[in-house]
């Protein structure tokens, strides 16, 4: 008997069908290579160990062998999977979790709503072997050979039939909400312990059921974070018009009154107390699920909630760090102020005028004068440079094969040029 | 109007009451107090921001900003407080070769306080990158900022005085800003939560 660590294989090997778990043998199974592709958290590991020893360890070397594994997952669950070489056709797994309610528990046995779930399953595949392994709430048989090859479904749901077992307590519970059976206690908070160190309560009252959650945080960041989505948005979104079906919802700083007489240490919190009031409608028809599922997961999906804000935040805090880095960096030093002035001449030189264009130098230079309003003596000059064949004038060739010149005067930083055709 | 007044204030008593001045500056236009109090701290800073090489009294071939040190009173000048409000002010210590300036931000509310604590933290922590900002805020302060006579010479002081006064109006926007996509985000979850039910 050997223990098996869950998880995911090594990327190299994903998708190889000689996919080495890690117990000696190869396994040469192409449906663990296919599930491996998508394990990447518990139930598709689970998945994947289910479909390992739906393959009968068939090694390298041809030879069955019989393999009898105990697998174990936070919150005590366990699990027991069985195949023998002597009936190579069934794989026996048996499931033990911790339940919800001690005190609901009317007996040992696995309440009809488990069963009537294991069985739509596959009436084929997933047979409930009576009695159970010892030790175990459910035993059941798969038969391998019967199921079809790609049958994603049946296998997540054959992985899930633990959150089956654990949630089905709730389930029954909610059901009976319209019951009219309010005997003598009734009105006594049941705490479900769906995760360890999170209980929460389920008070049956006439025509509801309250699910209450005291709220515990770690960190003061999150308390407050969390109490201020419970404050100001689950409560306002509550009472909106968008979600006037959504259970009434409620926080409060002090243990609702429904509470009292609960141990102390249940009571003691940071986030405060939520309750949801649930009645007949939320728990209709395919509603039921989801109900129990949002309440089951409700202290997840706050911590989730949580979680996610304070990475936001760390984000919106890098680019603002950034963007002040940034005005800092241009505080530099007067110096390179005064070379960015300079630089300036480049800018200017985009806005560059229109050319005025003359038939003869005297005009280009009238024309030099009229448009940019430089003083006579300038333009004079420019002519006289231009007499002097000066580098100042240049000729050259345009495209066309006409020959043009070209005045560049500098003046005051500005560049002007005059084409004359 | 408003810098002379602060300069003589500067020189004068060393507390000034912002809201005094947007009272009288509120008589005659529509001005935003935010502004006025930044104008103020602009003011203030100009005028205190004169910071030349000084070499420490007490022990040779030392020199640290006086500010920090206060070993020797005469180089020291009066402090400066602009308050916008009791919760919103700001402290500007002056010394012959350094100027410190430490601020304190609005909190509202435990989410606007904590979201000041994480994003000031996250800067201090970062300072390295700011250079001007001090690791560790006076006492009563949020946040503090160290300039000595070598950050002047580095860099310019219009430039540095911007720097400070936008920083300040940053962080004030981010937070609100802040506040607000964290409000949004908080309702978008508990709408999707809630219609789950439905």
């Amino acid at each position: 008997m050997e223990k098996i660590l869950l998880g995911a294989p090594p990327p190299d090997l994903v998708g190889d069908p000689m996919w080495a778990p890690n117990t000696g043998g190869t396994v040469e199974c192409n449906n663990v290579f296919t599930w491996m592709s998508i394990a990447d958290h518990g139930v598709d590991c689970r998945i994947c160990l289910i479909f390992e020893f739906g393959s009968n360890f068939n090694t390298r070397d041809e030879r069955a062998i019989d393999a009898d594994h105990h697998l174990h997952e936070f919150g005590s669950v366990e699990y027991y999977i069985q195949s023998l070489v002597s009936d190579p056709d069934h794989t026996y797994l048996s499931i033990s979790t911790p339940i919800l309610s001690q005190s609901f528990l009317v007996s040992t046995r696995l309440s009809r709503y488990t069963i009537q779930k294991v069985k739509a399953i596959s009436a084929e595949v997933v047979e409930i072997v009576e009695p159970p392994k010892e030790g175990y709430q459910l035993t059941i048989r798969l038969n391998f050979a019967r199921m079809p090859h790609e049958s994603i479904k049946m296998i997540t749901d054959i992985a899930a039939v633990q959150g089956v077992i654990l949630s089905s307590q709730l389930e029954e519970m909610l059901m009976n909400v319209n019951s009219q059976d309010v005997a003598q206690g009734m009105y006594k908070p049941i705490k479900l312990v769906y995760h360890p160190r999170e209980p929460f309560y389920v008070i049956k009252q006439p025509q509801k059921i309250t699910a209450v959650f005291p709220m515990r945080f770690k960190e003061k960041t999150d308390v407050i974070i969390a109490t201020t989505f419970f404050q100001q948005e689950l409560m306002d979104v509550a009472n909106t018009k968008t979600c006037a079906k959504a259970p009434h919802c409620i926080w409060s700083p002090i243990p609702p009154p429904e509470l009292r007489g609960e141990a102390i240490e249940d009571l003691s919190t940071n986030g405060g107390f939520v309750s949801f009031d649930i009645l007949s409608r939320h728990i209709e028809g395919k509603r039921l699920d989801k109900t129990v599922w949002n309440l089951l997961n409700f202290y997840a999906f706050v911590k989730n909630h949580v979680k996610s804000t304070r990475g936001f935040i760390q984000r919106r805090m890098r680019t603002c760090l950034k963007s002040l880095v940034e005005v800092l960096q241009k505080t530099g030093p007067q110096d390179e102020q005064q070379i960015k002035e300079v630089k300036g001449y480049k800018r200017m030189k985009k806005l560059k005028p229109p050319l005025p264009s003359a038939k003869t130098m005297q005009d280009g230079i009238l024309a030099l004068e009229e448009t940019f309003m430089i003083g006579r003596q300038k333009a004079d000059f420019v002519a006289k440079k231009l007499e002097e064949g000066d580098s100042i004038a240049r000729r050259r060739k345009t495209p066309d094969g006409l020959e043009e010149n070209l005045i560049i005067l500098i003046a005051s930083r500005l560049s002007v040029f005059v084409r004359l055709v | 109007m408003l810098s002379s007044y602060w300069f003589d204030k500067f020189l004068g008593k060393s507390i000034a009451i912002v809201s005094e001045i947007q009272k009288k500056h509120a008589r005659g236009s529509n001005a935003n107090p935010l502004r006025l109090y930044l104008t103020c701290i602009r003011n203030t800073l100009e005028a205190a921001m004169c910071l030349q090489n000084f070499p420490c009294q007490e022990v040779e071939r030392h020199n640290k900003p006086e500010v920090e040190l206060k070993t020797s009173p005469e180089l020291l000048l009066n402090p400066v407080t602009i308050c916008r409000n009791e919760a919103e002010k700001c402290l500007i210590e002056t010394s012959i070769n350094s100027l410190r300036i430490s601020l304190k931000v609005k909190q509202s509310d435990e989410l606007e306080n904590i979201l000041t604590k994480k994003f000031l933290r996250f800067l201090s922590m970062r300072a390295e990158a700011f250079q001007v900002l001090r690791r560790k805020p006076v006492q009563g302060y949020d946040i503090s900022f160290l300039i000595t006579n070598y950050h002047c010479e580095d860099m310019q002081k219009q430039k540095l005085i911007d720097f400070i006064v936008q920083f300040m109006e940053d962080i004030d926007k981010e937070i609100s800003e802040l506040k607000l996509s964290v409000n949004t985000r908080g309702r978008l979850v508990a709408t999707e939560f809630l219609k789950q039910f439905i």
